[in-house]
């Protein structure tokens, strides 16, 4: 199967007031197309990093990133998003959705932003799907944790995107919410095929991915399938 | 060092906030106290002092003793009118005999022929030397018999400071050295001679040597002072504070603005800190104790900075109004400082504790659920209520006028809940118009609309801001328009005084043969008033001074049928309203002053010789407009009978220079009084007024900005996330700056437009309710108000969140 995403040699040092740090060290992996990828692992060991890094939102030290068969290592913001743009799609543990916008808004802008002349008609599908047609014209700041992460995970699925990006989703959410988001992010997966890139700390689950990485130090520690994790 | 840094986060823009505040109140007070002093001391010299002492007798050597040992300057004039002999024909006049050190304030204008140039002289007539009013000037050449003393005349009298009196009862003036009148043996016992002492110094000491010599003044000494200014100068004077009063307050209104801001900015940014230590189980008092000790510090650091701003802020203002004024500016008092201090705190404290109840009534819950916090009705009341009492106390603390203080009060409120309610429909109603894509238009109004903004709140503030800005500028310009098109270049420059009954008709005839344009005739019956509603005046206590001295100065009164130009009925009706003959028609200023109303009746003396009437009308009267104006207008089958005299205005322009000769031919007797310099010097108090606001609005526009800063900043972070998300979501550099671009030009249209309507509206009520001025519909001023704020919002909010486009949207993932 092809590579969607191609990480080589990959290093990021910061700026800390005890001196350089480095947060990723020496990152090597490979996420094939419709592969669920869930990187783990305790907090601070770098797995937001090499998520932003994966998508393009952050550039390197050192080391290669090839997304969708481009490699970021020499383009700036506006080519990188440029990349992105209706073919990536991300979910956040804050949501990030546009307050005092609908539901239905909130999940027309990227489609609006790729150029789609459709928006209305996939925006009321997607949220269909992830089960909120009944409150596509609510402001999403009154919609609870739990649908305001679905319109987020509607938002990211309705530009078809092949790779979806999603850090820390049921950070924010109880655990049965939690439970809620996983698996519809996962249905979504299975039924678009599209590929995941997960980061969670919990470790349960790590089980729901093709394959899991668990960070340590900015290393990757553990790289196999879930059933070997497991 | 460390204790004094409050710990609050982002401090420095309220700390800015509130050092600007401080700045404009001190700058503001310091500007006005001197301009004031100023324009005090400009009306000053229409006593050619700053005090003055009047008497009909010598005035006793304790009291220039008194005046030098506090400091002050004195002068000393002797008036007395007398017949003096010009080629052996005797002609009345105003003799002014004045010490060397004579005038104290303003000067004095002189020339050598009618049409010669002007001199200024800041002394008056050397011993030995004689000047004279330009009516006399075709006696330049010829001796003067002045009692025992033969003199030839050296100078023409252009203009003296002190001219006082009504205009229309002058004879021409003969001024002449202190030294020489003795030698003149005019001044015998019993002369009607009135002896004046001036004094000028330091305001302070002024009002020590005032204090201290008042009580003992006798009867027939009488202090005066600039309240006894011309009603036309009084009248200038007054408007130009008003002005002053509503700047400082307009300039005031934005630093409020940038407080309230970012007191909420400041507060809002704690919530988190709050409600982690509201879950450890902190009290809400023992919160609010921190809180305040915090802001307490922030007030103590903007203090120094404040102030110091405002003390630097006065060496431009030296410079510029030194150059204008052609004169230093008097040194002002503490008080401008102290104000500042409290009204630094009062507006810091005021405007910060509903942000800062709101914080700390957080509930712990928050730390788990953001956002689960609901305010109660009360409780919202309850920190409106502290706002306006705040703007309230500041108000009264600035505005010198208790009913212009409850008038802006109101208008700010009524402007403030206004704006976000009326901006707030709409917006909700853009957002329904139009095809209903998002991108662009939907998405830049959600953001406008979006609470965690705050972006209705900002705008509104801005409105506000602008508004007070429009006001100082444009409304100030149309309102000086307007007052300086009350005295057209046209306007009457002579009056013909003294007009014997039966010369009136050949003068008016050859005014209009000549095709000069002159007023109506007006007669003239010199009268005092001895009683009041048949109390007599000697009897009645007046409020003050002035009241007492209008009361007692000899009234000329006329009567017409028709209301003069310019008057209108305030209250009663007019004389011919009735077949009543005994009727008085009185002007507003003097009907207040001595407490009079309709059915009062008043009783003068003329020559021994009694008539009254009761009032049946109050009249207003334009001073400034140089037309006959009168106190008191009779009816004439009253008057008519009476003895008296006639005055006419008249407008002679340079060319028709020539025609005066003959027309002072035709009825010798006749004074011309030429008042085209006390018009000039009411023009130029407006010129003035006008440049001294302009740097109010200065002023305006630098604390405009800071609040359009503060806002802007307020909403920064917000602002990174949605570029960073947009970002994220593939938007392109285009995308994300027509997004910004969009929104700061839509929200300067509104903020333009807002800012327009209610400069417009108040400007039209305050200039009727304030200046008696007319202000109608402005286009420049809607034009100039929507292009000015797109183009700052968008210029400065550009200019602002540029480092915000290159902003990673990692950020979106550690926020």
């Amino acid at each position: 199967m092809e590579d969607c995403i191609e990480v080589s040699n990959l290093s990021k040092t910061v700026r800390a007031p005890e001196g350089q740090l480095m947060i990723l060290q020496d990152i090597n992996l490979k996420v094939k197309r419709g592969e669920a990828l869930v990187i783990s692992g305790e907090s601070g060991s770098g797995k937001t990093t090499l998520l932003g890094m994966m998508a393009g939102l952050d550039t390197s030290d050192q080391g290669e990133v090839i997304l969708l068969g481009q490699s970021l290592a020499d383009k700036n913001e506006e080519q990188r998003a440029g990349i992105r743009n209706g073919r990536v799609g991300f979910v956040f543990q804050s949501f990030h959705l546009v307050t005092g916008a609908t539901a239905m808004q909130n999940v027309m802008l990227p489609l609006e932003l790729s150029g789609s002349d459709a928006a209305e008609q996939r925006a009321l599908q997607v949220l269909s799907e992830v089960g909120l047609e009944h409150r596509l014209h609510t402001p999403v700041e009154r919609l609870s944790g739990g649908e305001q992460q679905r319109v987020a995970i509607a938002r990211a699925y309705a530009v078809n995107p092949e790779i979806l990006f999603a850090d820390e989703p049921t950070g924010n959410l109880d655990s049965k919410t939690g439970q809620q988001i996983i698996d519809l992010l996962f249905n979504l997966r299975d039924s678009s095929g599209t590929s995941l890139v997960l980061v969670t700390h919990e470790q349960r689950l790590a089980s729901r991915g093709d394959r899991q990485i668990r960070m340590l130090a900015g290393r990757i520690d553990v790289d196999g399938s879930s059933a070997m994790s497991v | 060092m460390q204790l004094l840094i409050p710990r609050l986060q982002s401090w420095w823009l309220l700390w800015m906030a509130t050092v600007i505040t401080m700045a404009i109140v001190a700058a503001s007070q310091l500007f006005t106290d001197r301009i004031s002093l100023l324009l005090d001391r400009q009306a000053t010299e229409l006593l050619a002092a700053d005090l003055m002492i009047n008497s009909n007798h010598a005035l006793p050597d304790n009291l220039r003793q008194q005046a030098r040992e506090l400091g002050l300057q004195t002068a000393e004039v002797v008036e007395l009118r007398t017949a003096v002999f010009i080629d052996d024909e005797p002609q009345l006049v105003e003799l002014k005999a004045v010490s060397s050190a004579y005038p104290l304030r303003g000067r004095l204008e002189k020339k050598k022929e009618r049409l010669s140039e002007v001199i200024t002289s800041e002394r008056g007539p050397e011993p030995g030397e004689i000047w004279i009013d330009i009516k006399l000037a075709d006696q330049m050449e010829q001796a003067l018999e002045i009692g025992f003393q033969r003199l030839s005349a050296n100078w023409i009298l252009h203009f003296e400071p002190d001219r006082g009196g009504s205009l229309f009862n002058l004879a021409p003036r003969i001024m002449m050295h202190m030294d020489d009148l003795a030698a003149t043996g005019l001044l015998v016992e019993g002369s009607r001679a009135r002896y004046k002492l001036l004094v000028a110094g330091d305001v302070a000491a002024v009002a020590d040597f005032k204090a201290l010599i008042e009580p003992r003044l006798a009867e027939s000494e009488k202090l005066q002072t600039i309240e006894n200014a011309r009603p036309e100068m009084r009248s200038a004077l007054e408007r130009t504070r008003m002005f002053f009063a509503m700047s400082i307050v307009l300039t005031l209104v934005i630093a409020m603005v940038a407080i309230a801001i970012t007191a909420r900015y400041a507060t809002s940014r704690e919530s988190t800190k709050v409600a982690v230590m509201r879950s450890f189980g902190i009290s809400s008092r023992r919160l609010m104790r921190y809180y305040l000790m915090q802001f307490g510090k922030v007030w103590l650091l903007a203090v120094p900075a404040g102030l110091l701003g405002g003390m630097l802020a006065q060496f431009p203002l030296q410079w510029m109004l030194g150059f204008w004024f052609d004169s230093r500016l008097p040194d002002a008092s503490a008080t401008p400082y102290l104000l500042a201090t409290v009204v630094g705190f009062v507006s810091l404290m005021g405007f910060s504790l509903p942000p800062l109840l709101r914080l700390i009534d957080i509930p712990p819950l928050q730390v788990l659920r953001p956002g689960s916090r609901r305010q109660t009705r009360a409780k919202f009341l309850g920190q409106t209520l502290i706002s306006l009492l705040t703007l309230f106390v500041i108000l009264l603390l600035i505005v010198p006028n208790m009913q212009l203080a409850s008038w802006l009060f109101v208008a700010i409120l009524a402007t403030a809940t206004f704006i976000p309610l009326v901006l707030k429909l709409i917006l909700h109603g853009l957002n329904r118009i139009g095809p209903s894509r998002f991108w662009l238009k939907n998405y830049v109004l959600s953001r406008l609309l979006s609470q965690s903004r705050n972006a209705l709140y900002v705008m509104s503030g801005f409105s506000l801001t602008l508004l007070s800005v429009l006001l100082i500028s444009q409304v100030k310009d149309q309102l000086l328009m307007e007052w300086e098109r009350q005295l057209p270049l046209d306007k009457p420059n002579y009056f013909l005084v003294n007009i014997p009954t039966q010369d009136v008709e050949a003068l008016t005839r050859f005014l209009s043969d000549n095709a000069i344009p002159a007023s109506e005739a007006y007669a003239l019956v010199r009268a005092r008033l001895t009683s009041i509603n048949q109390q007599p005046l000697d009897q009645i206590e007046f409020d003050n001074e002035r009241a007492y001295r209008m009361a007692n100065h000899t009234f000329n009164i006329s009567y017409t049928d028709q209301l003069p130009f310019e008057n209108e009925i305030v209250q009663g009706q007019w004389l011919t309203a009735s077949d009543d003959m005994q009727q008085f028609s009185v002007e507003e200023g003097l009907a207040n002053d001595l407490g009079l109303g309709l059915g009062d009746r008043l009783e003068f003396d003329l020559a021994g010789s009694r008539f009254s009437a009761t009032i049946s009308s109050i009249r207003s009267v334009v001073w400034e407009n140089f037309q006959p104006n009168f106190f008191i207008i009779g009816t004439r089958e009253q008057l008519a009978q009476q003895p008296q005299t006639w005055l006419l205005s008249t407008y002679i322009s340079e060319q028709n220079r020539p025609l005066l000769k003959p027309l002072l031919q035709l009825s010798p007797s006749v004074t011309l009084l030429d008042i085209s310099e006390l018009m000039q010097r009411v023009k130029q108090i407006i010129n003035r007024a006008s440049q001294a606001l302009e740097f109010f609005f200065v002023f305006a526009t630098l604390a405009a900005i800071i609040v359009l800063l503060s806002a802007l900043n307020s909403a920064n972070r917000e602002r990174e996330l949605e570029i960073a998300l947009l970002q994220a979501l593939g938007a392109s550099r285009q995308h994300k700056r027509w997004s910004q671009v969009f929104e700061f030009v839509l929200m300067g249209l509104l903020v333009g437009f807002f800012a327009a309507l209610f400069a417009n509206l108040i400007g039209s009520v305050v200039a009727q309710r304030f200046f008696d001025l007319s202000f109608g519909f402005v286009p420049h001023l809607w034009i100039s108000s929507i292009v000015s704020a797109i183009l700052l919002i968008t210029l400065v909010g550009s200019l602002f969140i540029y480092r915000s486009f290159s902003i990673s949207p990692i950020r979106l993932l550690r926020s």
